[in-house]
């Protein structure tokens, strides 16, 4: 799959392809027990996990889950308390952060006010003491790269956010390091520059063929661009896998609530493998544990919720939300449940706040846990 | 309700309009005229003394003008020993304050952020306890340092270092404030640059406002300072021109004046040093500060 995007985007690329020239072929990442404190927070806990050559892996989870500490120690900017940090079979965890050729970008303002777009893409190749006019080659094609030939004098204060992240990425890029580390690097900007720098940066990580982590917090972003996602939660890792494996079979109720939107319902087992949910009876090998009266939390995606206008309705339309092709549904059930809803919009079909419908769980149940309180 | 809203949205738009105009000539409130009178007000506070002095200083016999007064100064040697032991000063104390303040405040925003209030507290303390108690607290604390510094003006930098500290901290820490010290940092260790290339390219360009505030600031400070240097009895440009002001009346004025120039001058002259460093010299500079960094 991630080949064939490869190739579509080789062959949209017209002319040299700038990453040709001095790409390393991406290399393997493997993180060994990684573990960090601050005091009593254990940042990392023992985190493990091996990323593939030229793979995109995101970082997901929300503040505090330890994935910031893992792309800076990565990078070398965190010391470890323990565990290896290894790239081509080699271990790296003592290496300082100047020596250990990893691109990084940062969330804003990571660029030097002093130089101008050109002096800084050039600022990493300067370091390694490149003839000059290699650096202006090398300065030239990342501009290209980037789309900011015309800025290449400005100083970065003159710049958009985009535009700086753009710049930030070139910099990164210029030095070819084994690794592209990206911290946020969207979190600044507005929602429409996101979404194009965003799948800029996956035109250019598929160019180069670099392995790279992403680090964000943002679900919708995660699921775009990655080839394969860590949902990290308290330290550790929670789930690894492609974003349709995350999605559609979340190992754990917290993957589940983070990556896409949940139903958090109430439940009681009526018989083996079935429960009462609102009052429509549901059938799920995820009941099959739990004994006949037993209270639980059962967990269903909005998309797995029908609505249909029947005769025995159970729940009153509340709000609507129009997404173009699917509608967004808040309803009430008769006992009180809020419950949310995405289906399919086919014209004709609209549904309004105060409608009655009857609601269905026909998509199957995430999980179900013993209800707390 | 349909007229009313567009006749409000009509009125509020001529308004809008109205004001739109109107505050092209009223910045806060204040009307052109009044800030005319302001900006006049400050200028004659300022100039009516200066041009004063020229005045009186240029007057000989007679209401004649005459330079003799000038001519007096330059002619006596006080005037450039003076000048040249408080320029030694200025360097010394420039030199010190720089290369002390500069390292500690991007360390301790770097490293020990919780130290600043500290730090900042403890470069306040000269403000609070009278120079008087400093000078002596320094002379007993470098007391054993050998004559050459105890004997000679370079005892006045050390102290002028001290004195001048919640002037030259807080510009500098300012202007390290302005920019994100942290991620910077990060950003040129991970492009492989080491710390001293880190600290030449990109710390020192990026906080060049804020340290050659520091340097006016400290430079001011030496060629106004008095108490201290009379009370140790160096003969520094300020010493000399109360002693000259106790006696010689018209050529103290002129004195005043010619250190009002050379002040100014001064001034002038480091920040086009400093504006044109930053557009061309700045590259070749930091190229050899680089090599010679690599070399260490």
């Amino acid at each position: 799959m991630v080949g064939d995007e490869l190739s579509q985007v080789e062959s949209a690329t017209t002319g040299s392809n700038p990453g040709e020239a001095w790409s390393r072929k991406g290399v393997g990442l493997e993180l060994k027990g990684l573990e960090r404190s601050f005091g009593a927070t254990r940042a990392l806990d023992g985190l493990t996990l091996s990323v593939k050559a030229g793979e995109l892996v995101v970082f997901l989870g929300p503040s505090g889950c330890g994935k910031t500490t893992a792309l800076r120690a990565i990078a070398g900017l965190e010391p470890l308390d323990g565990g290896r940090i290894e790239i081509e079979g080699q271990d790296i965890s003592g290496t300082p952060t100047s020596k250990r050729e990893m691109g990084m970008v940062f969330q804003a303002y990571s660029l030097f006010p002093n130089m101008t777009v050109a002096q800084n893409i050039a600022y990493g190749l300067k370091l390694r003491k490149f003839d000059k006019s290699k650096i202006d080659g090398r300065v030239a094609e990342m501009l290209k790269l980037v789309r900011l030939g015309e800025q290449a004098d400005r100083y970065p204060k003159q710049l958009s956010g985009g535009q700086q992240q753009r710049v930030a990425l070139a910099r990164a890029l210029a030095i070819s390091p084994k690794v592209l580390l990206l911290d946020e690097p969207l979190s600044a900007l507005d929602a429409k520059v996101r979404v194009q720098l965003r799948e800029e940066i996956r035109r250019i990580q598929l160019e180069f063929g670099i392995t790279t982590i992403f680090v964000t917090h943002d679900q919708d972003e995660a699921l775009a661009i990655a080839d394969r996602i860590a949902v990290l939660n308290q330290g550790n890792i929670e789930q690894f896998g492609t974003p349709d494996e995350v999605y559609l079979h979340p190992a754990s109720p917290f993957v589940a609530s983070f990556v896409g939107h949940v139903n958090h319902l109430r439940g009681r087992v009526i018989s083996q493998g079935r429960a009462s949910v609102f009052g429509v009876e549901v059938s799920s090998d995820r009941f099959d544990r739990y004994s006949v009266g037993e209270e639980l939390e059962v967990l269903v995606r909005p998309e797995s919720i029908s609505i249909s206008r029947s005769e025995n309705s159970n729940a009153t339309v509340s709000a609507v939300g129009f997404m173009g092709s699917t509608l967004n549904v808040m309803a009430a059930t008769d006992d009180g449940t809020l419950v949310r809803a995405a289906i399919t919009f086919r014209e004709g079909e609209m549904i309004r706040g105060g409608d009655r419908v009857r609601l269905n769980i026909e998509g199957g149940v995430l999980f179900a846990t013993v209800a707390k309180g | 309700m349909a007229t009313i809203t567009t006749s409000l949205q009509g009125s509020l738009q001529g308004s809008s309009e109205k004001s739109v105009k109107a505050v092209h000539g009223r910045v806060l409130g204040v009307g052109r005229r009044y800030r005319t009178v302001v900006l006049v007000l400050t200028a004659l506070f300022f100039l009516v003394p200066v041009v004063a002095s020229l005045r009186y200083s240029v007057v000989g016999n007679n209401n004649s003008i005459s330079f003799s007064s000038y001519g007096a100064i330059f002619s006596d040697p006080q005037f450039f020993s003076s000048l040249f032991t408080s320029f030694k000063i200025a360097i010394g104390t420039v030199a010190i304050t720089v290369f002390l303040v500069t390292p500690t405040v991007v360390w301790a925003r770097l490293r020990r952020p919780d130290l600043m209030s500290a730090l900042e507290s403890v470069a306040l303390l000269p403000l609070i306890v009278p120079s008087v108690v400093v000078t002596l607290g320094i002379l007993s604390a470098f007391a054993s340092l050998p004559n050459i510094i105890m004997g000679s003006p370079v005892i006045l930098a050390l102290e002028y270092v001290v004195l001048a500290l919640p002037y030259t901290f807080r510009s500098i820490d300012a202007g390290a404030g302005a920019i994100d010290i942290r991620t910077l940092v990060e950003a040129s260790r991970s492009l492989g640059g080491g710390w001293i290339a880190t600290l030449m390219r990109v710390i020192i360009p990026n906080l060049k406002s804020g340290i050659l505030s520091a340097v006016f600031l400290s430079t001011a400070f030496v060629f106004g300072e008095f108490a201290v240097a009379s009370l140790m009895s160096f003969s520094t440009f300020p010493v000399w021109l109360v002693q000259v002001g106790q006696d010689r009346a018209s050529e103290s004025v002129a004195l005043s004046v010619v250190a009002l120039l050379l002040t100014w001058g001064g001034l002038v002259a480091v920040s086009i040093a400093g504006l044109r460093s930053t557009r061309r010299r700045s590259a070749v500079i930091e190229d050899e500060l680089f090599a010679f960094g690599e070399q260490l």
